[in-house]
């Protein structure tokens, strides 16, 4: 490690690991160059340290206490309005309220979902009831013509005329 | 004050309990004054960077993180206050008025400064550095404060800590030994 790396350790010492401090108390033993920096830096860090002596206290400490309390009484919330407002504005809420309107539009979907096989159903049952009643007249009518094509069977013949088939259904119908 | 009691405070205080807020002010409020104090150099000015640092912290106490120590979370809020000040147009005016552009120069040897003497010399210093350096110094190097606590306060990388306490150290050394060679 050369000296302009050892330079920034030599500044930082009072945060370096112990490993580190041995290996610049090593380099220290061996360079004049860093260890006149050393001591440099470390009579600049005792004034430093010795301005930080300064003892720094409110001079009424008593009071800055009374106004710091005269004004939050004054100029504060009411805790429980802040106490609500804060839980609505938290995250957990949000995500308890997102979490339960998601829930309630799945269970309105699910209710339709339910709900509209019913509805088919009942058009259905109308369907097939109309269906039922169509067949019924259907089957009525093309019974009626069923008979007439099993009268007339006998009348068709590949080897006739129409004329001889036309005279066939009106002697049957005579 | 111990952490649980600490604990146990706040609780009551977030409940709206103004006598427990009052302890928490009464046992945090020399140290909010003296990182203000730093900061600044006025008495009027600290008292009401530690005034607005309370109401702040009395406003967002239902937010108290617990991993962070209150003694932590309030510095973060009074250097930030502190930093708004220095940024702001009255701290010009202040400058202006009150402090000159010429250095300090030392009338009695090193061994013999008075105490005075030499705090003006190093905060003269110190206001000559960056801000992010000057907030470090000030934590690190006159308030004491821990790496991890300063790294929380200013929202700092310990890299970027040290990069900045570098800087400095090396701005004050060399600005001290250029007062006391002159």
């Amino acid at each position: 490690m050369s000296c302009k790396e050892f330079e920034m350790k030599i500044y930082l010492y009072p945060e370096l690991s112990v490993k580190e401090r041995n290996q610049v108390d090593t380099h220290l033993r061996t360079c004049v160059y860093c260890a006149a920096l050393f001591w440099e830096v470390t009579q600049a860090q005792r004034l430093i340290h010795q301005a930080a002596q300064e003892k720094v206290i409110p001079l009424h400490a008593a009071r800055l206490t009374g106004s710091i309390m005269s004004k939050i009484k004054q100029g504060a919330k009411p805790t429980w309005y802040q106490w609500i407002s804060d839980l609505l504005l938290s995250k957990k809420v949000k995500y308890a309220l997102s979490v339960s309107s998601s829930l309630l539009v799945l269970v309105f979907f699910i209710q339709t979902v339910e709900n509209s096989p019913r509805i088919n159903k009942d058009k259905n049952e109308y369907l097939a009831n109309s269906v039922i009643l169509n067949a019924k007249l259907f089957r009525a009518n093309f019974s009626h013509h069923k008979a007439k094509h099993t009268l007339f069977a006998d009348c068709r013949s590949p080897f006739q005329s129409n004329q001889n088939y036309l005279n066939c259904i009106k002697n049957k119908l005579k | 004050m111990d952490q649980e009691s600490e604990l146990d405070l706040i609780k009551r205080a977030t409940r709206g309990e103004g006598q427990a807020f009052r302890q928490l002010v009464e046992t945090h409020q020399g140290l909010a004054y003296s990182i203000a104090f730093r900061f600044t150099r006025d008495e009027m000015e600290s008292e009401d960077i530690v005034q607005n640092a309370f109401i702040k912290l009395w406003t967002s106490l239902s937010k108290y993180n617990k991993e962070f120590r209150l003694k932590t979370w309030l510095s973060k809020i009074v250097t930030n206050l502190c930093l708004d000040y220095l940024k702001s147009g009255r701290r010009k005016h202040m400058t202006d008025k009150s402090l000159s552009d010429e250095m300090p120069i030392p009338s009695q040897p090193e061994n013999k400064l008075e105490e005075n003497e030499l705090k003006s010399i190093v905060y003269y210093l110190a206001e000559q550095l960056t801000e992010k350096q000057r907030a470090v110094f000030i934590l690190r190097d006159l308030q004491m404060l821990e790496v991890e606590e300063v790294c929380q306060v200013l929202e700092m990388t310990p890299g970027n800590l040290k990069s900045n306490l570098y800087y400095a150290r090396l701005k004050i050394k060399e600005g001290l030994q250029k007062i006391y060679k002159n």
